[in-house]
């Protein structure tokens, strides 16, 4: 340990030593400072169940949830640092447990349900071990993935059929391994020693997962590097900040969807058709809250991830904006697409490779889109509005790129001349990514050509 | 200091605190005009009016639906997977009626009818429509003596989908007032069921012109929830100009001439017509509606049923009091939900027709609220089963 913290940066060195202490010292959970914080934290979540119970915001399993959160966080914190980490994977196991009976109500009634709900988590957790147990085998990589690959067809076309499970237990199966397992074998692919089982399990079992199918791509590697040792309290709350920031933002979709929006039979005029358009896009920050507060329930148990949106409407150019929505799909895609694409074209063009490798992502994105309506609904799902929107979006957002590439430092002007371009450019984004957003959402794009030429009609 | 402020330290403490605030004065009655409406958007889970008709369901809103009515199993599964999946979660036949192969298409007006005489499994029920082409046993259309008869027509809801013929909160009713016999024990009670689903407002209004006379109802009662103001209507409409049918009513046929509605039009451009006259469209149906009434000296009530335990429509109440400003009497079927989970009324996760509780809970809410309609109450417990009805 010593040795490896010499070797670092000042700063990294001062954390590996930090880590270094707070991993061999017993935990002062017992310390009334500590004790003192945990209880604050705690009070602000059951400020926030109190927020959801009276606003009817989720549901009851959604309260579940949160209640499953806030018990779990005190019961982590108080925990020496060194069974953290086994009690994050049965914390979340058990939450899993007490929360599919809310999500799906209708499988049964009473103590039949939690029976249920036990027996899938089982398997869900054997199906796991398999797939580790597959990538473990000291075998080469292509044997591993082809196991891997044939486990998945097998539920691939048990999911197709509907047959064995209900489609809530598929959805969950589908939520946890359709992307992260992606990333994970990514890794295991390229790193020199074997992964742990204990990282494995806290990586592919995570809480929310259980209420939140719709999740983001956590990549493996920024998950473990995330895990904060020692500052788990600080964490913690920038944790519950996260969830209120989440809170607030489904409390705005509710009101966009209950009094702005409007159908497109609705589009009669001007006005009606900018509300038909520009409020659409809006809509997506219900999903960016529902981000913030998965990152924040992650952020209780110590893992102090990156923000998962930040401030997307406000991108100054598309490549901004595709930096700034949806973060950890853009380093997913970054990671597993971009960057092969790109090392292996750039020797031969550089600029070539740029194209070909941001084109490539975009085609990605759009084949993974349907992949994901594949687990989540059942079918595998390409409609006429992801045929554009993804290719337009690519195109515009493969300009800017070379743009940007072949303009190099820009020049130096007046502070107001800057902000005015900025505020334009802006506007303009939103405006693109607003039509392009209502085209991709409409029925067809024959409705869309024919509500926004309602003229004509 | 500044750090403090910042959200993810103080920021989001003191936002937190405001928030919960607000929701506890709300939560206690305190006046807040400004947020009132803003605290009920953000408490109703509820579709949207352009969802109702499905029409702006972004790439999300997709994902983050259930997807249990579609993905049924090919085959049942058994044994352990049958247990695991619970009992309604695998209801052989979820299908829709006319998959099922229960209907048949019509010349008529409705364009969809039962197929007389036929069983089917759908959802896990037996479908047995009469005779007649409807769901029930075979009514006579002679009238029995000392029987007080009412007839129903509505859609899926009242066809009572998912459940048993004997669960539907038609047949339910008929049941209490046997049982209960407010008219003495020389009155029974039949009702007769000519719902059918997938049928809406103006389906409705040409069954009880058309169907019901023969069969000499004392009452009728026409069915209506927030989807006979919503976007099915403006496309089963549209559908209907695309394939020239006639539409059989004038108001419906004026309100197509006032915008130049003709088969060549795309679905679209018919369906947003439509859709800008809704209202219209329920007003003109209601009238005609009063004038059958008058005409053939039978009451015909509205019962104008909730069906989303998280909200009142507001087109629900608009619905009664159209029907009351034309002299119908309008029974609010609006507690029946109240307090109700949506997994307590729905057969399941994207099923939402009522569960056998939920219609039972309706009949007794029908019920209730007919003996408390004065017109209804006296036609109800007649001494000479002469009647009165409403307008006149």
């Amino acid at each position: 340990m010593e040795s490896a913290a010499t070797d670092r940066r000042p700063a990294q060195r001062a954390a590996a030593l930090r880590d270094a202490a707070a991993a061999a010292a017993p935990a002062k959970s017992a310390a009334p400072a500590r004790l003192l914080a945990v209880a604050a934290v705690a009070a602000q979540l059951l400020a926030l169940i109190y927020i959801y119970a009276r606003l009817e915001l989720g549901g009851r399993a959604f309260l579940m949830l949160m209640a499953c959160c806030v018990a779990g966080f005190v019961v982590h914190a108080l925990l020496p640092a060194a069974a953290r980490k086994a009690a994050f994977v049965l914390i979340s196991l058990a939450g899993g447990v007490l929360i599919l009976p809310h999500v799906d109500p209708w499988a049964y009634e009473g103590l039949n349900s939690y029976v249920s709900s036990f027996i899938f988590v089982a398997i869900l957790l054997a199906l796991g071990l398999v797939f580790y147990g597959c990538l473990r085998l000291p075998a080469p990589f292509a044997l591993r993935i082809g196991m891997v690959l044939a486990l998945a067809a097998w539920l691939a076309y048990q999911r197709s059929q509907n047959a064995l499970l209900s489609d809530v237990y598929w959805r969950i199966i589908g939520a946890i391994f359709m992307f992260r397992l992606i990333v994970y074998a990514y890794e295991v692919r390229f790193a020199r020693k074997p992964e742990s089982l204990g990282d494995f399990l806290c990586y592919f079992y995570l809480l929310p997962n259980f209420y939140f199918t719709l999740f983001p791509v956590v990549d493996y590697a920024t998950f473990k590097k995330c895990r904060a040792a020692d500052d788990l309290l600080p964490t913690a709350q920038r944790g519950v900040a996260w969830i209120v920031r989440g809170t607030i933002q489904l409390c705005i979709h509710q009101i966009l969807y209950h009094e702005i929006v409007i159908g497109a039979d609705d589009v009669r005029s001007f006005g009606s058709l900018c509300r038909f358009i520009f409020p659409t896009y809006l809509l997506y920050v219900k999903i960016s809250g529902q981000f913030h507060i998965i990152a924040g329930m992650l952020h209780l148990f110590g893992y102090r991830l990156p923000e998962t949106n930040r401030r997307y409407l406000l991108a100054e150019s598309f490549t901004d904006f595709w930096r700034r929505i949806n973060i950890y799909w853009k380093d997913f895609m970054v990671k597993c697409f971009y960057y092969p694409a790109y090392f292996r074209l750039r020797k031969r063009n550089e600029m070539l490779a740029l194209c070909v490798a941001t084109i490539w992502v975009f085609l990605a994105t759009t084949l993974l889109h349907g992949y994901q309506t594949f687990w989540l609904q059942g079918r595998f799902l390409i409609t006429s509005g992801d045929l554009i929107f993804w290719p337009i979006l690519g195109v515009l957002v493969m300009i800017t790129v070379v743009r940007q590439a072949r303009r190099g430092r820009p020049k130096p002007r007046p502070p107001a001349v800057t902000w005015t371009i900025r505020v334009a450019s802006i506007v303009a984004v939103y405006v693109t990514i607003s039509v392009l957003w209502s085209l991709w959402s409409a029925e067809s794009p024959r409705t869309w050509f024919e509500t926004v030429t309602y003229w004509r009609n | 200091m500044k750090k403090l402020l910042q959200f993810e330290y103080g920021g989001c403490v003191i936002a937190l605190a405001a928030l919960t605030l607000t929701v506890a004065a709300w939560s206690y009655g305190a006046p807040l005009p400004l947020l009132n409406r803003a605290l009920h958007d953000v408490r109703n889970d509820g579709p949207n009016d352009a969802a109702l008709g499905e029409q702006t369901r972004n790439y999300y809103e997709v994902l983050l639906k259930s997807g249990a009515r579609r993905n049924l199993p090919a085959e049942p599964p058994k044994g352990f997977w049958r247990w695991l999946r619970g009992p309604r979660n695998m209801a052989e036949g979820w299908i829709s009626l006319h998959r099922s192969g229960a209907m048949r298409g019509s010349d008529r007006f409705v364009v969809n009818e039962l197929i007389p005489d036929k069983e089917t499994l759908n959802k896990g029920v037996v479908i047995r429509a009469n005779r007649w082409g409807y769901r029930g046993p075979d009514w006579t259309r002679e009238k029995p003596p000392g029987v007080i008869r009412i007839a129903f027509a509505g859609g899926s809801n009242v066809m009572g989908s998912g459940v048993a013929y004997e669960q539907g909160f038609v047949h339910q009713l008929q049941e209490r007032l046997n049982r209960e016999r407010p008219a003495g024990a020389d009155i029974r009670y039949e009702t007769l069921n000519f719902a059918i689903d997938g049928y809406f407002l103006p389906h409705n209004c040409y069954v009880i012109r058309e169907e019901m006379l023969p069969f000499q109802p004392d009452l009728i009662v026409l069915v209506s929830t927030m989807h006979d103001r919503q976007h099915p209507v403006p496309l089963n409409l549209a559908r209907m100009v695309a394939n020239g049918q006639d539409l059989y009513f004038d108001c419906l046929k004026q309100l197509a001439a006032r915008f130049d509605m003709r088969p060549t039009d795309s679905i679209g451009r018919l369906r947003r017509g439509w859709a800008s006259v809704v209202d219209e469209m329920v007003q003109g149906l209601f009238d005609d509606l009063a004038e059958f009434s008058r005409d053939a000296k039978v009451p015909v009530a509205v019962f104008v049923l909730r069906l989303d335990p998280r909200s009142l429509h507001p087109s629900l109440p608009w619905i009664a009091g159209q029907a009351e400003q034309r002299g119908l009497p309008a029974l609010r079927g609006f507690d029946a939900y109240e307090s109700r989970q949506p997994h307590e009324v729905y057969l399941n996760a994207a099923d939402f027709h009522p569960t056998t509780k939920a219609h039972e809970w309706i009949a007794d809410e029908l019920f209730d609220k007919m003996m408390a309609n004065p017109i209804i109450h006296e036609l109800l417990t007649p001494q000479t089963n002469e009647v009165t009805y409403g307008g006149q």
